[in-house]
């Protein structure tokens, strides 16, 4: 049976952490103990590329394209 | 020439004008597949029993004077995320290996084998398409053909190699982030990733619904053409191969496409504009942003698709896999919202080049084949990550749609593969460049020697 939990205080813990553990309890997505170092490394990674988009200057009338026709 | 070094549009000539047997041309490849499939480990499924059926029903038709398809007696396979009938699409993972066995040949296989192809298995892959490596932690590692201490790339690593070792002469693949046209660069090989929507994707265990692509590897345009012209109706390449291409209309893309680039890879870039006449450069802005945005999606709608088994079986994935799709499924929307927002404008952008080019050529991969178990690699002094970074320059382009052959340069070394990327609903237009190339010695497949 693989642990899931919020055992570390989340005063501990980088605010990356404290995310993903609450949208981990939000969504009921557990993180099992055991894998959560790992989850939160490709977290890191996966928010550094997040940023990058955050950082472009996109037009406000640009719609999303979810179902893309090229 | 032996029989396994033909091409698919060759074999299937010889066959219809009877100068050989499907039944031949199917043993050739058998015995091709018993010599040195150990050494590749590109199958993880044969269907020899199935083949020499297809290959009796071919030959009975060849006798009786019937049109036996333009891929008569052509031996395929497919990567395992393709439905093949009696046999569970795993999608090189465990967690699926006990689902029950397909009922029917997914749509785009029973096209190919109503023209005649002859199904010899299906192939390794990257667990869930989500890698660039081929080193499946449940099936093994795929080798590439023509150095076996290296990756074969992926994640339709098992197809591109199958092709290069002469095991099939042509083989399907899937393409989200790169996954035709990196292992097709690393293997030598040709491969298409057409259009976004041109192929029907029923009948194949999904990834990222924003961006799966099917498509064929092979060693030559016209295969890759004939494939595709059989595995849908509303488009047809095979005639349009020897249309000349404008050479003032073809571009190579500059800045985030040369960026880290290995000088062997932007030779190769240099070799095929010089074969097309090209001397323009031009850039598609912020490719940066656009790989960003493949990258969150991905993870994003890959973690979604796998939420049920995330929460049940999480240990049963493969360690390289799981962490990102778990991460994935708990970003926030906002993110991802953004992510398509950029799309759309990403799109204008490249709309906009296309008004001026009809080919656009970038590096299938920053560098050749790393070795087996390589975790960084070094490039312009600057030390990376190997798995996330062989994609750098495909993610941009399959992030739009945009139909691409990835084609073979010569010269010596390693493969080393190059982007031919036309504007969307244009495949004709890069397979005809990839045929002239081919013409012109810029560009070559031939079966790797693996005595």
């Amino acid at each position: 049976m693989l642990r899931c939990g919020n055992k570390l205080d989340m005063h501990e813990q980088s605010p990356a952490e404290r995310y993903l553990r609450s949208a981990s309890v939000l969504l009921d997505l557990p993180i099992p103990d055991v894998f959560f170092a790992e989850v939160a490394a490709a977290f890191e990674v996966i928010s550094a590329q997040a940023a990058l988009i955050e950082g472009f200057a996109l037009p406000e009338a640009v719609e999303a394209a979810p179902r893309f026709v090229p | 020439m032996r029989l396994f070094e033909q091409s698919a549009v060759d074999l299937a000539r010889l066959v219809r004008g009877k100068e050989v047997s499907a039944a031949e041309v199917l043993a050739a490849h058998i015995a091709r597949i018993e010599l040195y499939v150990g050494r590749l480990y590109c199958f993880t499924d044969s269907t020899f029993a199935r083949a020499r059926a297809e290959a009796a029903a071919v030959d009975a038709k060849v006798a009786a004077g019937d049109d036996p398809g333009p891929l008569a007696g052509v031996p395929i396979a497919v990567k395992n995320l393709f439905d093949v009938r009696g046999l569970t699409t795993r999608a090189g993972s465990k967690i699926l290996r006990d689902a029950p066995p397909a009922a029917e040949d997914a749509p785009v296989l029973r096209r190919l084998i109503e023209a005649g192809a002859v199904l010899l298995g299906a192939l390794n892959m990257d667990e869930f398409a989500y890698g660039f490596v081929t080193e499946n932690a449940h099936d093994g590692v795929t080798r590439n053909p023509h150095d076996v201490a290296r990756v074969a790339g992926g994640s339709s690593g098992g197809s591109a190699a199958a092709v290069a070792a002469g095991f099939a002469a042509i083989t399907l693949g899937s393409d989200t982030n790169g996954s035709i046209r990196l292992p097709a660069g690393l293997c030598g090989i040709f491969g298409l990733k057409p259009t976004y929507g041109r192929i029907d994707r029923a009948g194949s265990f999904p990834f990222v619904d924003s961006f799966d692509h099917l498509g064929p590897f092979a060693r030559g345009a016209a295969d890759l053409a004939a494939a595709y012209d059989v595995m849908q109706s509303g488009d047809a390449a095979t005639g349009a191969l020897s249309e000349r291409i404008d050479p003032r209309r073809v571009a190579v893309l500059d800045e985030w496409f040369e960026q880290g680039a290995a000088p062997e890879m932007l030779a190769a870039v240099a070799d095929v504009a010089k074969g097309l006449g090209a001397t323009a450069r031009v850039t598609l802005p912020a490719a940066k942003i656009a790989r960003a945005a493949a990258f969150c999606i991905t993870a994003f709608e890959g973690g979604q698709l796998h939420k049920r088994h995330l929460r049940a079986r999480p240990q049963d994935y493969d360690p390289a896999t799981m962490p990102r799709l778990l991460a994935g499924a708990l970003q926030p929307a906002e993110t991802i919202l953004r992510a398509q927002r950029f799309r759309a404008w990403f799109r204008e952008q490249a709309a906009a080049l296309f008004e001026r080019f009809d080919i656009l050529l970038a590096p299938a991969t920053p560098c050749v084949a790393p070795l087996i178990g390589q975790k960084t690699m070094v490039i312009d002094a600057v030390e990376m990550a190997v798995r996330p970074n062989l994609g750098l320059y495909t993610q941009p382009i399959s992030f739009i749609g945009l139909p691409v052959v990835a084609v073979p340069v010569t010269g010596g070394g390693l493969p080393r593969g190059v982007q031919v990327i036309a504007a969307p609903g244009r495949e004709r237009v890069a397979l005809a460049a990839a045929a002239w190339l081919e013409r012109e010695g810029v560009v070559a497949a031939p079966v790797a020697a693996l005595a």
